[in-house]
């Protein structure tokens, strides 16, 4: 939950949707003055207020009215054109609807089937108070925490290794276990332990390693030293290294820091 | 627009503007008066609903009509908010069922809720699982719960909901939680 809202005090604070209604002025009288009065007195409720009054600046800035009337409307002729059309082509329409309907039932798609087996490594970012899943194109920075989870279809043990920039290369294995750790199959688990990102500013490229025999750290430190140093002489980086030579199932993702 | 074939589109919009139609203006102004006052709202709780900022901008922008044409229509509205929160969530459901067979993953989670002082990736995790199996009637009623702590009568009425509804689909919610390690209060 928000933190302003753990701190506040259920029995007196008024809820957000309270202070939203207060703020829109949808509640007026001697209930908004309450309201008020209570903002001003508690800490809690008076940042809870400010934050909801820079939300609304935030996006009136982001979407102002005029945006709004314009959307509104191209709605309004999309519908009107749309009902011209549908009034004009109900015939071909039906046509149209068999044959989909003829080509869908011929080809059966099979959506959200996951290959048995399949590996993947993801992260949970956290920054100030605030949890989320990490984006694809994700800029991390100094003092961010982060959590990996992985998917892993019937492997037994997991390394997770990194290397950056220089050639470093680091053990987010939890526990900085010398040797693979052994992991229950299943999607998106999250493993234990978060990491907190130090000040280096070099993009880092970490490999989560999948086995059913455990692996050592020490034999694929070396592996990645070499195979970065390799990619070097071709004057490519970490963000190029995204497979490491060897029989095991592997999943990759990189820490962008700039 | 709605009930008002005969009219083209532009002399409607200059009548309004220049006074000639003032019930027109009237209902333009107060459409701008009640975005300024709501649309942030609104907007944050479509996010949480579809997942997707793109799609709570679209969706925002169908309610919005819906209460100009209302507005238009000589209808009134006293109280915006419960008015935009059942326009918003039977829209939502609407343009939800458009994409019945397209499965996406999310790109917004309530923020708010997530936002804590530990790190307690399972149980966010959890939760976001349970969102991303969840329709968007499940996820509007578990918006109103977690992020407002709204009751379930508040949750009928604020989303136009039955009460029937609301009860039985949040223990199928409740029992996908506590599946997860997630236990939510009673109320």
């Amino acid at each position: 939950m928000n933190q302003d809202f753990l701190e506040r005090d259920p029995g007196t604070c008024p809820r957000r949707i309270d202070l939203e209604d207060a703020l829109s002025e949808e509640v007026e009288g001697e209930q908004r003055m309450r309201i008020l009065r209570h903002v001003e007195a508690c800490p809690t409720c008076n940042r809870l207020w400010q934050n909801l009054e820079s939300e609304r600046r935030e996006f009136l800035a982001r979407h102002p009215f005029a945006k709004l009337e314009e959307g509104m409307e191209r709605l309004t002729q999309k519908s009107e054109r749309r009902r011209m059309v549908l009034l004009r082509l109900i015939p071909a329409g039906a046509a149209a609807f068999a044959i989909i309907l003829g080509a869908w039932l011929a080809f059966p798609g099979s959506p959200g089937v996951r290959t048995k087996g399949s590996v993947a490594l993801s992260i949970y970012l956290m920054r100030g108070n605030d949890i989320r899943p990490a984006q694809a194109d994700e800029v991390f920075a100094p003092r961010d925490r982060i959590q990996f989870l992985v998917s892993s279809g019937n492997h037994r043990y997991l390394l997770l290794v990194s290397v950056d920039e220089s050639g470093r290369v680091f053990n987010y294995t939890p526990g900085t276990a010398s040797f693979s750790v052994p992991i229950t199959p299943g999607e998106r688990r999250p493993l234990p332990e978060s990491v907190e990102l130090d000040e280096s500013r070099e993009d880092e490229r970490i490999f989560a390693l999948f086995s059913n025999e455990p692996l050592s750290f020490s034999e694929i430190k070396i592996l990645v030293e070499g195979a970065l140093s390799e990619l070097k002489q071709h004057g490519k980086t970490v963000k190029d290294l995204e497979k490491l030579s060897g029989p095991w199932p592997q999943a990759s993702v990189l820490l962008r820091k700039h | 627009m709605d009930g008002d074939g005969h009219h083209s589109r532009e002399p409607e919009r200059s009548e309004a503007a220049f006074g000639r139609n003032p019930e027109r203006a009237d209902a333009d102004r107060q459409v701008e008066v009640t975005y300024r006052r709501h649309g942030a709202a609104i907007f944050r709780y479509l996010c949480h609903v579809l997942g997707s900022q793109d799609e709570a901008w679209d969706v925002l922008q169908e309610v919005f009509l819906s209460l100009l044409r209302h507005l238009r229509r000589g209808g009134k509205c006293e109280h915006a908010r419960p008015f935009l929160m059942k326009s918003a969530t039977r829209m939502a459901v609407r343009h939800e069922r458009r994409w019945l067979f397209r499965r996406r993953p999310l790109q917004c989670l309530p923020a708010g809720l997530f936002s804590c002082p530990g790190f307690p990736v399972d149980l966010v995790e959890a939760v976001r699982q349970v969102y991303e199996v969840s329709d968007a009637k499940d996820r509007a009623i578990l918006t109103a719960r977690l992020c407002e702590e709204l009751t379930n009568a508040e949750i009928s009425s604020c989303l136009g909901f039955s009460l029937t509804m609301i009860q039985r689909r949040m223990r199928r919610i409740i029992n996908r939680l506590e599946k997860r390690g997630v236990f939510l209060e009673k109320k």
